[in-house]
């Protein structure tokens, strides 16, 4: 008998809310985390705003050095490990000591696209001046690897179990968790810290800016700019962060007394194959679908059986191909149509960070029954409200609802897609 | 996992310092040549390690591919590198590329492709352009080259994958974990066929990075004093073995299940019997950038009890064998969770000794190697191995350690790869038999 997969453990850094209290806090409000950028307007970027964390100088300084990793000035990294020793001391689990054995059944997988680029930028720069590199700082240089997060987060947790990072694009942090969730189900680790983070920096931001792929038009209304489902979508807002989730089986949370947020019923990761109408930047609708309903078929959940579905949904073109998906693949539509809203409409595209960041916000609304708003929906794009039924798309908070299961979806460039299934953890 | 499920290698695929296809890369690991070569622009840009191992490509090479698949305006290397081992590896397995026209992904295929850096030199050309105020000159495809994943959606797209598509990293054993990744995925049932492997970029700046680190007090990562003497540069388990020789590339294999393969009347290479993936945390003597030793001895233990092999029962080992302190560490750590030593040990072999290390790619590259020797019955020399040094000569019998290739009968190959973030993987292969 396989064991039951639970979520014990949250933390996050976001552009509305550093740490799982004013996070929960600025979802239930509603509240924008997009700023306008000035840094970005002399850089003659076409979208001037963005997420940004609003991590302190101080807190920053005070984090790293209460875990020895003073060298760290990648701020991706940085809110991976803020936000990974937050999700383990949420769970209630010891930080290993420096001289203690590495724990072998805990791992993790941490993702991220881009993380290494300040030490990359570092390294060019230092190559640009045309000094001897031995002139660099040795210590920044190791930050430049993709896999810098998890070895970061191994160090500070102990983790002796697999570290890896993995990247998907924006499919990333929700393709860590059912990984994750792999790992423990063929028992090859009992728990595993997973999640993803972004680094905030220009460079991250300008491929997509260039590629006309950002919202136009906001620079002066930027809490306006971020507008999934609604008929003036105009691109992605770009954002910052992190998110991470500790991922434990049933019988080590149990037994170890901890609190469980959530049941991973399940899940799937698929990609289009870049077939039909789905290209390295647009996902195939097929694809999507089938990822649905294979989450769902992995599990036994019914389609009838959804609350709510937290959505990828990132103010563009694609949120209609999206919606397309969950009926097709759900079979339900108009006032039948679960709730589904949209943390990119308070946070922008958190990229790599953005699914892991979602998947921690799924999962606060199941614990503790609400409805985050989905803001700037003001009137569903066309093809949407042909759909659904507005009134799935709540505009404000939904207090005291009773939410059994809850899907989150992530999609990514390469026409990637996955899909986890979450269920509230009873007996 | 299914315990009936077994899982076999039917695709090989490399792009590597010395040579570019499998056949020129047995050719090249039967003969035991060097791809290490001298760089005048490390020179001028005033890096210390002058030497570093190129893939070997024909003129036009990357032109003619980038073309034929319609990969427009291409800057990472390390994608086109990834993306010609991957292909070469899909057609070896015999395997199709799904056509442009078809509405639905092969649902049953995956592919999970491994790298450090592969965005770098998409990133370098970007952060140029910002800098500049010129964003906007950036252009539609920078951001998919610029992110991690980029190699592996390149791949997806060309060949139409449709299970699980993603990029792996953790360093320097990125290529095995990617193997032991699509191991698992097939073995739980949820793929039929996964591509694995990885890549790296050859661009100076990934090089950079490594000649100004530093790996513990006062050592500096790449090799030092071989800059006129580049062949001699990797010199992994000798006494002169002061530092690694960069190299960059891809290497790719395809795995796939038993009952795939025999169902298409497949080749097979070999079999994959299990693995195990471990972090030492940067406990107990283990840091960034130097591995806990108690870690590198268990996750060979770990390895052969999921595969449910003895440790009598390896024949050759594929090191990691960087070519500096950590060829000492390996060694140690094999003979003391084997509990083999003298002429007891087995066949040893540092692929690096002729490829420098290809860091992301070096582990994919050392499977391929793996699975030819599997193979083809033979055992691939070190080169510049004339000297042990001396606490590895103290622990194996010098015959073991190979300065030309010998036919052997080799039936369990086992590989090691370590990397930064003190990260630890083994695998092990077995020899295919038809009867």
């Amino acid at each position: 008998m396989k064991d039951r997969v639970v979520i014990t453990g949250l933390g996050v850094v976001s552009p509305n809310g550093i740490g799982l209290k004013k996070f929960t806090s600025s979802i239930m409000k509603g509240q924008s985390g997009i700023r306008f950028i000035p840094a970005l307007k002399d850089l003659s970027f076409r979208c001037q705003i963005g997420g940004i964390p609003s991590l302190s100088e101080a807190d920053k300084t005070k984090f790293l050095h209460k875990h020895g990793i003073e060298e760290v000035f990648s701020t991706g990294i940085t809110y991976g490990c803020i936000a990974a020793a937050e999700a383990w001391q949420d769970g209630g689990l010891p930080f290993c000591g420096d001289s203690e054995d590495p724990d072998y059944d805990s791992g993790c997988i941490f993702g991220t696209g881009s993380n290494g680029i300040e030490a990359t930028h570092y390294g060019i720069a230092l190559r640009e001046s045309g000094q001897d590199t031995r002139k660099g700082n040795p210590k920044a240089l190791p930050q430049a690897i993709n896999s810098a997060v998890s070895a970061f987060i191994a160090k500070i947790l102990g983790l002796g179990n697999q570290v890896t990072s993995n990247a998907s694009a924006c499919n990333t942090g929700t393709e860590a968790i059912l990984m994750a969730y792999d790992k423990i189900r063929s028992q090859q680790a009992k728990r595993m810290l997973v999640g993803s983070s972004e680094s905030n920096s220009p460079y991250v931001w300008g491929p997509f800016d260039s590629m006309f792929a950002t919202a136009h038009g906001f620079n002066d209304r930027p809490e306006k700019a971020s507008r999934p489902m609604d008929k003036d979508a105009a691109g992605f807002v770009p954002s910052s962060g992190a998110g991470a989730l500790v991922v434990e089986s049933l019988a080590a949370a149990k037994k170890r007394g901890a609190r469980i947020y959530a049941e991973i019923l399940g899940g799937h990761i698929n990609s289009g194959g870049q077939r039909g109408k789905g290209t390295m930047t647009i996902g195939n609708v097929n694809g999507m679908t089938r990822c649905i309903k294979n989450g769902l078929k992995s599990c036994g959940v019914l389609p009838g059986q959804i609350d709510l579905i937290s959505g990828h949904l990132s103010s563009t073109i694609g949120d209609v191909t999206e919606i397309n998906a969950w009926v097709r693949a759900l079979k339900r539509k108009g006032n039948d149509f679960p709730y589904i809203n949209s943390m990119k409409s308070m946070i922008g595209h958190c990229l790599s960070a953005s699914g892991s960041i979602e998947s921690v916000a799924a999962v606060i609304q199941l614990y503790h029954g609400f409805i985050h708003p989905s803001i700037n929906a003001d009137q569903l794009h066309p093809e949407i409200a042909a759909l659904i039924s507005h009134e799935k798309v709540p505009p404000h908070l939904v207090k005291d609802v009773d939410l059994n299961v809850v899907c989150k979806i992530s999609f990514g460039f390469g026409d990637v897609n996955s899909c986890l299934v979450l269920k509230k953890y009873s007996e | 996992m299914r315990k009936n499920t077994r899982v076999v290698i039917t695709g090989l695929g490399v792009c590597s310092p010395i040579g570019t296809g499998i056949a020129n890369f047995r050719a090249a690991l039967i003969k035991g040549v060097s791809g290490v070569r001298y760089h005048e622009l490390l020179k001028q840009q005033n890096y210390r390690c002058h030497i570093g191992a190129l893939p070997l490509l024909q003129d036009g090479a990357v032109e003619r591919f980038t073309r034929d698949y319609g990969l427009v305006k291409m800057k990472g290397t390390g994608i086109v590198y990834g993306c010609m081992a991957g292909l070469e590896a899909w057609f070896d397995a015999g395997l199709e590329l799904l056509p442009s026209r078809d509405r639905q992904a092969d649902w049953d295929s995956g592919c999970i492709f491994g790298t450090c850096t592969n965005g770098i030199d998409a990133i370098d050309y970007g952060i140029g352009l910002v800098d500049a105020g010129n964003v906007k000159k950036m252009g539609g495809r920078t951001a998919q080259q610029a992110m991690n994943s980029g190699v592996s959606a390149y791949l997806g797209g060309i060949i139409g994958i449709g299970n699980q598509l993603t990029t792996n990293s953790s360093s320097c054993i990125t290529g095995l974990e990617a193997a032991l990744e699509g191991f698992n995925r097939i073995k739980q049932g949820k793929a039929k066929v996964v591509l694995v492997g990885s890549s790296e970029s050859s661009h100076h700046n990934v090089w950079g990075g490594y000649d100004g680190m530093m790996l513990y007090e006062n050592f500096y990562a790449l090799a030092k004093g071989y800059n006129q003497d580049p062949e001699k540069g990797s010199c992994p388990m000798s006494v002169a073995a002061n530092g690694l020789v960069p190299g960059s590339g891809g290497g790719a294999l395809v795995l796939e299940s038993l009952q795939s393969a025999l169902k298409r009347g497949a080749r097979i290479y070999g079999e994959v019997l299990g693995g195990s993936l471990i972090s030492g945390a940067q406990r107990n003597g283990g840091t960034m950038t130097i591995n806990n030793r108690k870690s590198m001895e268990d996750v060979i233990g770990f390895a052969l009890e999921r595969s449910a092999v003895r440790p009598q029962d390896i024949d050759l080992i594929s090191g990691h064998l960087p070519s500096y302190i950590m060829d000492v560490y390996e060694v140690e750590a094999w003979a003391k969770a084997l509990g083999r030593s003298g002429r007891d040990f087995p066949y040893i072999n540092a692929l690096k000794s002729m490829t420098g290390h290809c860091f992301a790619a070096s582990s994919s590259l050392e499977l391929v190697a793996s699975a030819l020797q599997l193979q083809g019955q033979f055992i691939h020399p070190s080169l510049n191995s004339e000297q042990l040094h001396p606490q590895i000569a103290a622990l194996v019998s010098r015959k073991k350690i190979p300065l030309r290739s010998v036919k052997k009968e080799v039936n369990i190959v086992a590989k090691t790869a370590f990397g930064f973030g003190d990260v630890a993987s083994c695998i092990i292969f077995k020899k295919w038999r038809t009867d």
